[in-house]
């Protein structure tokens, strides 16, 4: 099963720039880990995936701003699960977005 | 963004002003930042993050809840050689320090024949965002009737950086004004250091038809409504006013003789305000040209969501005003 990894709205954020991957494609993410640190116009949010699977794709790079709205990451269950190319009816990642 | 000057990173708009306060502090040391919130705890939207830990108490100090104390400190101590920023969080309290900013900031150097200036810099946030009545308003139009003082409230993290910076260096009292909304976005700053010219209106889109003059977060709702009304066969021209003392009548006149129609959009009241003055300026500067101005609603500003929308020029209502000016009833977008 192939996931996509989807940012909750922020405020009136449109955009939001992705401090750091904490997990690079191919890596296991373990339920709770944390997985990316984005930055609001006032908070570092960290992004902690809720059950585990294998991070496969990283749509935007650190330093690099995210359209919401669009995926951040494709995750599948499987290793080699082959990735669709079009994304929209995926089903979405469960994960928690905490800011500090 | 200027064709001349190299871009940078993006950012959000509160880091091109830190950006902005921490190269001057560190280009002159009579800079010092005086407000609520403002050192450890970083600015109330954290625009000033950073500079508490990186210049010390001596030069960002947290100030009680005292506009008038705040502002009156901030324009003695510019009179007494230094360069002072003022923080006050909302624009709604610059009421309480209308004294000092007016009758002595304002008018130290008339008043003592150019033996001394204020150049003092108050940093303050203007419009609405859900905090109803007393937390919401855009005052800029009473200042620009203030003879000895500059205003400046630029709408993009560029325009953030470049105005602030030359506020600073500015030798006469400057009002600069954020935007609530404006601090969720983010845009393009310069690479290297740049000072924009105080007074200098900027042309956002071109266009042919009609003029949308607006300022601060005004200037983005322009800037939808052209991106609408350009559906509807209408190429409007946004004018980014910046600066609104000095006013760039040229800049405004030049477009208005082009498009013969010019509807000026602003947060504020429309009585007395920045459609009113620069209508009655273009008179004389673009007299084919019709202008026509859009307000906000003469009310309070509610904090319900629903009431605080329906008082504030939206961008469906610019699009059908500068349909209306143009003669045509305004399609629903």
């Amino acid at each position: 099963m192939i996931h996509r990894l989807l940012v909750p709205a922020f405020g009136e954020l449109r955009e939001l720039k992705v401090l750091a991957w904490h997990k690079a494609p191919g890596d296991v993410v373990v339920d709770g880990e944390i997985l990316a640190e984005l930055e609001t116009e006032k908070a570092i949010v960290e992004v902690r995936a809720q059950g585990t699977a294998i991070l496969r794709e990283c749509r935007c790079a650190a330093g690099d701003w995210h359209t919401l709205g669009e995926p951040l990451a494709l995750l599948s269950s499987e290793r080699d699960e082959p990735l669709p190319s079009v994304t929209d009816a995926l089903p979405e990642m469960p994960a928690t977005f905490e800011s500090s | 963004m200027s064709a001349d000057v190299a871009p940078g990173p993006k950012v959000y708009f509160r880091e091109a002003i830190i950006r902005a306060f921490d190269e001057e502090m560190a280009r002159d040391p009579k800079v010092l930042l005086l407000g609520q919130d403002i050192a450890a705890f970083g600015g109330p939207y954290k625009e000033t993050a950073g500079l508490f830990t990186k210049y010390g108490e001596r030069r960002v100090r947290n100030l009680p809840v005292a506009e008038a104390a705040t502002v009156g400190v901030a324009v003695g101590a510019a009179a007494a050689g230094l360069r002072p920023v003022a923080f006050i969080t909302y624009m709604d309290f610059l009421m309480l320090a209308l004294d000092p900013l007016v009758n002595y900031g304002a008018k130290l150097r008339y008043k003592t024949g150019g033996q001394l200036r204020a150049p003092v810099v108050v940093k303050t946030t203007a419009g609405a965002k859900g905090q109803g009545v007393a937390h919401s308003q855009a005052l800029e139009a009473w200042l620009m009737a203030v003879p000895g003082l500059k205003v400046v409230a630029p709408s993009t993290p560029w325009d953030a950086y470049g105005l602030l910076k030359a506020a600073l260096r500015s030798d006469g009292p400057v009002v600069y004004v954020d935007h609530k909304r404006l601090f969720p976005t983010a845009g393009i700053v310069p690479r290297d250091e740049l000072v924009l010219p105080l007074g200098k209106a900027v042309v956002r889109r071109p266009g042919t038809d009609v003029t949308l003059v607006a300022h601060s977060y005004m200037a983005t709702v322009a800037l939808e409504a052209a991106t609408g009304l350009a559906t509807q066969g209408v190429a409007a021209e946004v004018v980014d006013l910046r600066s609104l003392s000095p006013l760039d009548l040229p800049t405004v006149a030049t477009s208005a003789r082009k498009t013969g129609a010019v509807l000026v959009v602003e947060e504020g009241q429309e009585t007395c305000g920045v459609g009113s003055e620069l209508a009655f300026q273009l008179r004389a500067a673009a007299p084919d040209a019709r202008v026509h101005r859009l307000g906000a609603r003469r009310s309070p500003v509610s904090s319900a969501e629903s009431l605080e929308a329906f008082c504030l020029p939206s961008t469906s209502l610019v699009v059908q005003r500068a349909q209306a000016l143009l003669g045509r009833p305004g399609a629903p977008s």
